[in-house]
């Protein structure tokens, strides 16, 4: 061996120089660039999630479940599943390309949870199990199952894939039904598993909620509007029950859709997913004369059996002509009602005061929301009296010129029936219920008078039930579209004559075969009545005192 | 041979390399407890089994050691012992190939339930073979290429097993031993450019695609580029003063082998800058004090073995921080004293102990 000498400190000096080099780069990883990985840490080992609460069960009067949650698996993969297992997948649960895609998508970003079905239906599930892939793995979450089908559809809604309501009472109620979300925050492991789980909100079961609506009379209703509709091949059609505290017993709207199968099924554009008898406006036409009435004999400008002059059947105001269907010749008002004479109505609404008669308008809850628990409520539309011209008063008079929604006709009817008193209508058990006088009991029970003597002689003779009197009013809006001439055949009306006890609107819009309310909607009218009365044991000798 | 423990003489070892040991050792304790929690709960079964075997390969490393210390001989420059020592690691790193791979490679040799790692041995087997022919007084041509053939032949046999990064710090230990020794430095470099060339034919082989894979994978491998962005997290996260003891998440199955080869991040996960900056200190440390202890030993055959040793420890230990800091490519080189392996551990504390002994034995002439 030869001399070491001094070699050893080159050595030492590079150990301790790469020394050096480390600390620095400790430095720089520990001290500098400490909240950048703290943050990288952050997302790969936390994930929020949130907990979905069961919702409420949605009931109808009598108990009956009309919405109600049910444990089901979603499916979801912790890892990457090869083209061929896609593939099977893809067969097993009908998946779109676009759903796939984005499965893909996900594994790219570098995410490993991925769902791949959510609320699996039984049938579903077992195909999913069949295809053995150790890969897919199962969590229990609530779907949401309306038994019923397509039964009142539009009343109930649906809800989202994250469980929250998306429309119908689903919707408007989803503080109740829907309960608190709760999140949670989960720590991850390298594998995707959950090493700790913090609460950070709690989650709160939905509340389950009762409905007013019946749901044999809803299907009832149902089956008449949808007969009806495809009947006369009209564009659409609603019909609702009222009972008069203002509780809806039904109220249905065609076309439909399945709550099943909302998310899947829905499109803004499709008009199956609108309630009619809610959303909607349209022109009320003579259906809105029991108001006009109702105006004049409780303003003392007109009595029931003062005659009115209704000429030739034509009446000229500014330069305008409005026709009757008939020369009338001289009426009695209660006979301007019961034949629906339009020159005889503006003659008896010209003797008030423009103010006065848009004051019962409103009074009746026309043009404003009637504030029931279903979402997209239509307001209606009825310019102030500032705005009128000279034509306006009687164009309102006979219904046209303005518009309402269904239920609001519903509770203007519903105040003729209760005498003279306007109820809020409502589709939840709720106390608060918003109530006003707006005529006398005695000019009410005037009014009724009259509409029973529609459907017994006069437009409304289609509507008769037979073994018991109803009151009722028809309407035959006119709807100019260009140049082509539609209709919104409709029928109000009430019954029993003597106490009533429900209110049942009908609007069946845009028919391509017959345009009078009293042909086309009139016989739903008396349809739904008779069922009404045989369920609810209303035999004549019991209304008759 | 009478041994007294309370002979002033043997309590006179070195503190600075007697204390790093000691705290890097209570460390490695603290981490690899808390690092093998996990992958032993949740794919071994039972109670603290990995803790309990690194417990274990810790007082087989001690009383190695103690016996070491005990002894008043230098056996560790004796021929008949080193010869021995040589042959029997030479048997064993052919053995390696006779027993099943563990992740694709031929690394361990089981015996009675006991695996052990020969390419450890080799370590200490190639510092006190390489000193014993380089430490004569005297040293002709013939000796220096007896030692650069004994080198060439324990790193050949070490890269078969595909273990390539054990086998470029065998490749480093020796020539910086060469270098000590006194071989002229242009016959180390050539050396290590026929050494280099020899790598690229093999390499170029067309049968040698699979080392070629291998060897290159950690440039395109994803589990390698995952590794070091997890161990980079770790860290990172880490900050100054760590999580606290046993609270790394990264050890939650994001960093592969959290306690083995990357307990260093683990380390600096849990305790921060301070846990790491000991840890380099620590090492530090015993490359200044065996350096001290070589240039105060008296013959040249303890001076090499005391610069192998020293140097071996110290540049094992920079190499794996490199790695766990992300500047190396990662490669199987475990953390002395730290990280979790019985083999390691083992020829570690006895490599420690050699080097102790040099320094109580300093003046002894034997």
């Amino acid at each position: 061996m030869r001399k070491i000498n001094n070699k050893d400190s080159l050595i030492l000096s590079v150990i301790f120089l790469w020394g050096i080099i480390i600390t620095v780069r400790l430095v720089e990883l520990q001290l500098f660039q400490h909240d950048f990985f703290s943050k990288l840490k952050r997302i790969q080992t936390r994930a929020v999630e949130e907990i979905i609460p069961r919702r409420g069960t949605i009931y109808d009067r009598e108990g009956e479940i009309l919405a109600i949650s049910i444990p089901s698996f979603s499916a979801y993969v912790r890892k990457e599943l090869t083209p061929e297992e896609l593939e099977e997948l893809k067969s097993a649960l009908n998946l779109s390309i676009y759903q796939i895609r984005s499965m893909v998508k996900r594994w790219k970003k570098g995410k490993k949870f991925t769902w791949i079905k959510r609320k699996l239906t039984e049938k579903e599930y077992k195909k999913v199990k069949a295809l053995k892939i150790g890969k897919i793995e199962f969590i229990e979450e609530s779907r949401r199952v309306y038994p019923n089908g397509r039964l009142a559809s539009h009343i109930l809604g649906g809800v989202g894939i994250d469980g929250r309501g998306l429309a119908g009472i689903e919707y408007s109620m989803e503080k109740t039904i829907g309960g608190t979300h709760g999140k949670e925050e989960i720590l991850l492991d390298g594998l995707g598993y959950p090493i700790d789980i913090k609460n950070i909100s709690p989650v709160k079961p939905g509340q389950d909620l009762k409905l007013t609506i019946d749901a044999s009379l809803q299907h009832m209703v149902e089956k008449y509007v949808r007969k009806r509709v495809k009947e006369v091949r009209a564009k659409r059609g609603t019909a609702m029950i009222l009972n008069l505290k203002g509780e809806v017993l039904a109220m249905a709207s065609y076309p439909d859709f399945d709550p099943n199968f909302y998310t899947s099924t829905f499109n803004k554009n499709n008009e199956a997913f609108i309630n009619f008898g809610v959303s909607l406006n349209y022109e009320p036409g003579s259906t809105i004369k029991f108001v006009d009435m109702a105006s004049a004999l409780e303003e003392g400008v007109a009595k029931p059996d003062e005659k009115i002059f209704c000429g030739n059947g034509k009446i000229e105001i500014s330069g305008v002509t409005i026709k009757d269907h008939l020369p009338f010749g001289l009426l009695s008002i209660k006979e301007i009602l019961i034949y629906s004479s339009n020159v005889g109505t503006i003659k008896m609404v010209a003797r008030l005061k423009n103010e006065v008669f848009y004051e019962y308008l409103k009074k009746f809850g026309l043009g404003e929301r009637t504030g029931i628990e279903l979402p997209g409520e239509a307001e209606g539309w009825i310019p102030s009296p500032k705005k009128w011209g000279r034509v306006t008063k009687a164009y309102y008079s006979i219904g046209q010129g303005f518009a309402i929604s269904p239920i609001q006709m519903a509770s203007a009817v519903l105040s003729i029936a209760d005498g003279g008193v306007w109820r809020q209508p409502h589709i939840t058990f709720r106390s608060n219920i918003r109530e006003r006088k707006v005529i006398s009991a005695k000019v009410a029970r005037e009014v009724r008078d009259m509409m029973k003597g529609v459907v017994e002689f006069g437009t409304g003779k289609k509507a008769s039930v037979g073994w018991i009197p109803v009151g009722g009013k028809t309407g035959t809006p006119e709807k100019i579209i260009g140049k082509s001439k539609k209709f919104t055949p409709t029928f109000v009306g009430f019954l029993p004559y003597r106490n009533p006890k429900y209110v049942i609107v009908v609007v069946i819009d845009e028919p391509k075969r017959g345009h009078y309310g009293g042909d086309v909607a009139a016989p739903v009218f008396r349809e739904i009545s008779e069922y009404l009365l045989m369920k609810e044991n209303l035999y004549p000798a019991m209304v008759m005192e | 041979m009478k041994i007294n423990l309370y002979s002033s003489e043997f309590w006179k070892m070195e503190k600075f390399l007697l204390f790093s040991v000691i705290i890097l050792i209570l460390l490695g304790t603290i981490a690899v407890d808390s690092a093998s929690m996990l992958p032993y709960l949740r794919f071994r079964g039972g109670g603290f089994r990995f803790f309990f075997k690194h417990l274990l390969s810790i007082f087989a490393g001690l009383f190695l050691a103690t016996s070491v210390l005990l002894t008043r001989k230098k056996f560790y420059r004796e021929n008949s012992f080193v010869v021995s020592l040589s042959i029997l690691t030479f048997i064993l790193l052919s053995l390696v190939f006779f027993f099943p791979a563990r992740n694709n490679v031929h690394r361990w040799v089981n015996f009675l339930s006991i695996s052990f790692q020969p390419s450890e041995l080799a370590k200490l087997t190639l510092i006190l073979g390489l000193s014993l022919i380089l430490g004569r007084a005297g040293t002709t041509k013939k000796e220096e290429n007896e030692a650069i053939i004994y080198s060439l032949a324990i790193t050949i046999l070490i890269a078969a097993e595909t273990d390539f990064g054990t086998a470029l710090f065998i490749a480093l230990i020796s020539g910086i031993i060469f270098y000590i020794s006194g071989m002229r430095l242009k016959k180390i470099l050539g050396i290590s450019l026929i050494f280099a060339a020899g790598i690229l034919i093999t390499a170029l082989l067309p049968q040698a695609s699979y080392l070629r894979n291998r060897f290159f994978s950690f440039m395109k491998d994803p589990r390698a580029i995952y590794q070091r962005k997890q161990a980079l997290i770790a860290l990172g996260s880490g900050g100054i003063t760590g999580r606290s003891p046993g609270e790394s998440l990264q050890k939650f199955l994001y960093l592969p082998e959290a306690h083995s080869d990357f307990i260093f991040s683990i380390l600096g996960e849990e305790m921060g800058l301070i846990a790491t900056l000991t840890v380099l200190l620590g090492f530090l440390a015993i490359a200044y004090s065996g350096f001290k202890i070589a240039r105060r030993a008296r013959d040249s055959k303890s001076k090499l073995i005391a610069y192998g040793i020293s140097s071996a420890l110290s540049i094992q230990a920079l190499m794996n921080i490199s790695i766990n800091i992300g500047i190396f490519p990662p490669k199987g080189i475990p953390l002395p004293f730290i990280s979790f392996g019985g083999s390691s551990m083992v020829i570690s504390i006895l490599m420690a102990s050699i080097l102790m002994h040099i320094w109580i034995r300093r003046r002894d002439e034997t």
